[in-house]
């Protein structure tokens, strides 16, 4: 309990640091445009990065988000040029519904071959962009219709709509962690696996679910970026990967499992997306952002060490 | 009597929310064995864990040969010779048996490299003086409790101990190896080696104890040499009240319907296993460690894979391939495992995820989770077995030994099953709770519910039993009712000698 508090707490005050730093340094950081800028680039590795947290509450990975990400919004693209409702509708369920299933396969995968997470989401991040790259041979999906590029370059009352896609991403999966029974499983299965298993709690089902909605939420992140980049081809999201592991382990989501949870995680892509935001307001070249975001990780997963080490 | 070899003087310890130690002291002699007594919770582990440089005390000190001295870690504590057998295991489950003995201490080669060959030699000798055949290069994993109980007391025995520190070393254990680890502690006592030994088995205190020391809520009650002590002034000083003595339950001969049937059981470890427990019956499984008690509870629980026969559960036939807990349980069945920090507890969670965790299904019909209701049902069931603390937030893992056993059981009867295999229930448990955990066990049959009962505690097993199983090597060799049996009589079918 107590802990908890404080290790929420310490991202909440590394943030507040981070921004104390950059609007001292640069006036404009805190406009409302700059702000409203750094939550729109958040947004999608928020979408991503909640599904990886599942997977990780889990004590897995999932490696193959950027890949799933590409192969469904290629297969998709093309439903979302001609502006009919009938097809915007198939290009959707296809996106989610293919996103879902390359998700189910991981986690099937994982339970009934008994294979590492870290490999099968390897194997499917080398499949998925094979195939994406198979499907759309060299092609650029464009000249998306209007109502289709709402959806990433849009607003709703003068918020983004990736901003509101993630908030309400982040509404919804926050809750069925911390308030379903499913939710509770994945704690379960990740903190314990042996005594999740005398208790009656599937590891298959919990396994595949945490997959399933990670490849889900893989797929909606795929839809809003090609709106925004008003684009689609395979090649595409081949950084979400690391940027939604880099957010999890950030925000205090546990390598081990069953400890962190989605708010931590949406404090982590902030962190990430402000550190970046403020270097590049400062001119800072694109390999010294590496660097920090590198660093950031290493830090974050000291922490998380220390933190268990401080248990025992 | 020779000088005080070890003096512990006014040691207080606080954590968080709870004063585990107030001002207790606690003194050793070179070779006597010290036994430390005391309800759940009272502070005996706290304090070795202060011996053993695990924790600092937030006041009072520690003389050692006479001069003071503070542990600031565990290494510190080893240089000077004290090794400690903790309450809860510390092995590499993935190293093998001579690697986790020498750990930390492996013989080097003139090159720098470990030299396997001395290493598993010196295992073999620890070993052996313990009477304990195993292979000593199989990972540690494979072994039994018991048997990684007796690899603790060989790690510790490596390190040259001068005081040896054994917190709870029998739980585990049955009596052949308990009398074993009794002439072990005779044996080095005999070298000159001192031992302070935690139990809640109170009849080992005359067995092998020198003097006892009591004590209650993190205070010392009092020390008393074992000679001439009677024990229910000794658990009158523990609990401060005094309870029933060995109470014999009415046996329940009425014929209810079968809990469980089961026909011709093979696996791995079970030889064609037949056996039936009634609702309303308390059937106890007894045998020696090793023997498949534990591994017949888990082919029933779908835990173990299951070669040939037959399960019938409450009523319905199960599907063997298709067994699995989750099945079990929505049949109502429910297995209390004797492993509680690895399988039945979640240590990182709070008590009250941990007292739901196996009817979350059951209790959140619509999948959302009650808050309120979950910490109400959980605090009820913690107060049943009088767990020593309110706070339900607390994680488990911040619990003593025994609170963490509650837990588990409290878990279980969240659950409200018909049907409860027990494995060793009541181990750890102080003298006072186990009462109260016999009276639940038998409330819960008499409410219809049958039980099976695997305890290594023969007196356990006699009191509670309406009939018994011994199971040796992996079949059930005899039945005998709970009535008129004895020990001797257990122990001879158990050992192979029944017939005789
Ligand atoms: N790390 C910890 N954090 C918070 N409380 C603790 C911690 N360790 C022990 N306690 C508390 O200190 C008290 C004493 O615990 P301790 O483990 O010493 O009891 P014990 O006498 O060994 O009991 P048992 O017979 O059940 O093993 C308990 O109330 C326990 O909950
Ligand atoms: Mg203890």
């Amino acid at each position: 309990m107590n802990r908890a508090f404080l290790d929420r707490f310490s991202r909440i005050l590394a943030l507040v640091l981070i921004v104390v730093l950059l609007a001292a340094t640069k006036p404009n950081f805190l406009g409302v445009r700059n702000l409203l800028n750094i939550l729109n680039q958040a947004s999608l590795n928020v979408i991503v990065a909640v599904g990886m947290t599942f997977t990780m509450l889990i004590a897995g990975i999932d490696l193959s988000v950027g890949s799933i990400l590409a192969l469904t919004s290629v297969m998709a693209a093309r439903f979302f040029q001609t502006g009919g409702v009938s097809d915007m509708i198939a290009g959707f369920a296809v996106a989610l519904g293919l996103g879902t299933f390359l998700g189910v396969l991981n986690g099937a995968a994982i339970v009934h071959l008994r294979v590492p997470a870290f490999l099968v989401t390897f194997g499917m991040m080398q499949a998925a962009r094979g195939f994406a790259y198979l499907f759309n041979s060299g092609v650029i999906y464009n000249n998306f219709d209007g109502k289709f590029l709402f959806l990433g370059k849009g607003d709703v009352l003068g918020v983004p709509t990736p901003v509101a896609i993630a908030a309400l991403v982040l509404g919804l999966f926050g809750l069925i962690l911390a308030k379903t029974t499913m939710g509770r499983r994945v704690y379960m299965v990740g903190a314990n696996y042996s005594s999740a298993r005398y208790s009656g709690i599937s590891i298959g089902r919990t396994t595949i679910f945490a997959y399933a909605l990670s490849g889900l939420l893989a797929a909606l992140a795929g839809l809003v970026y090609i709106s925004r980049l008003n684009a689609a081809e395979a090649i595409i999201g081949e950084h979400f990967n690391l940027m939604a592991i880099a957010a999890a382990a950030i925000g205090g989501v546990s390598f081990n499992g069953g400890s962190g949870s989605v708010f931590g995680t949406v404090l982590g892509a902030l962190i990430l997306t402000i550190i970046m935001n403020g270097m590049n307001l400062h001119g800072i070249p694109t390999q010294y952002q590496n660097l920090a975001t590198g660093a950031a990780i290493i830090l974050a997963v000291l922490l998380d060490r220390r933190a268990m080490r401080a248990e025992v | 009597m020779a000088e005080k070899l070890l003096a512990l003087e006014g040691i207080s310890k606080t954590f968080p929310g709870v004063k585990a130690l107030d001002d207790v002291s606690f003194d050793l002699e070179k070779g006597e064995v010290h036994i430390l007594v005391g309800e759940n919770g009272a502070g005996k582990s706290t304090l070795m864990k202060i011996l053993a440089g695990v924790y600092l005390p937030d006041g009072g000190r520690i003389v050692h040969k006479g001069e003071a001295v503070a542990f600031e870690n565990p290494r510190q504590a080893q240089d000077r010779h004290i090794a400690i057998i903790y309450q809860e295991f510390n092995l590499m489950p993935n190293l093998t048996v001579a690697q986790n003995i020498c750990l930390g201490r492996e013989p080097l080669h003139n090159g720098g490299f470990i030299d396997k060959e001395r290493m598993r030699r010196t295992a073999r000798r620890l070993l052996d003086f313990l009477r304990m055949d195993i292979d000593v290069d199989q990972p540690v994993s494979r072994l039994g409790v018991a048997h990684q109980q007796l690899v603790e007391v060989a790690k510790a025995l490596s390190a040259d101990a001068e005081i040896l520190i054994m917190d709870e070393p029998t739980a585990t254990l049955s009596e052949k190896e308990i009398d074993q680890l009794f002439k072990t502690i005779r044996n080095l006592r005999g070298q000159g080696v001192s031992i302070i030994y935690i139990s809640h088995r109170l009849q080992e205190i005359k067995q092998i104890g020198d003097r006892v020391t009591v004590l209650r809520d993190g205070r010392t009650i009092g020390c008393r040499p074992v000679e001439g002590i009677v024990i229910d002034e000794l658990i009158a000083m523990m609990v401060g009240r005094t309870i029933g003595g060995n109470r014999i339950r009415v046996r329940n001969t009425a014929r209810g319907e079968e809990a469980l049937v089961v026909e011709e059981l093979r696996n791995h470890k079970l030889r064609g296993v037949s056996m039936h427990v009634r609702r309303g019956e308390i059937v106890g499984l007894s045998g020696l460690v090793g023997s498949g008690r534990t591994e017949l509870a888990r082919a029933i629980y779908g835990i173990d894979p299951i070669l040939s026969g037959r399960v019938r559960l409450l009523g319905k036939d199960m599907k063997l391939k298709r067994l699995t807990p989750a099945r079990c349980i929505r049949t109502r069945m429910g297995f209390i495992p004797e492993n509680r920090k690895e399988d039945g507890l979640t240590l990182s969670m709070p008590i009250v995820q941990n007292v739901t965790q196996a009817s979350l299904g059951q209790l959140f019909r619509s999948g959302l989770i009650d808050g309120r209701e979950e910490r109400r049902l959980a605090a009820k069931y913690s107060a049943d077995l009088r767990l020593n603390t309110k706070n339900m937030s607390m994680l488990a893992q911040n619990l003593s030994g025994g609170n963490q056993q509650k837990v588990v059981l409290a878990k279980w009867l969240c659950t409200h099953s018909d049907f409860l295999i027990f494995d060793e229930p009541t181990r750890g448990i102080d003298v006072g709770a186990k009462e109260e955990i016999h009276n639940l066990i038998d409330g819960l049959a008499a409410g219809g519910v049958g039980i099976m009962m695997i305890s290594s505690d023969l007196p356990e097993i006699l009191a509670m039993s309406d009939r018994v199983y011994v199971m040796r090597e992996g079949g059930i060799v005899k039945e005998l009712p709970g009535d008129g049996t004895t020990q001797e009589e257990i122990i001879r079918y158990a050992v192979g000698r029944g017939d005789r």
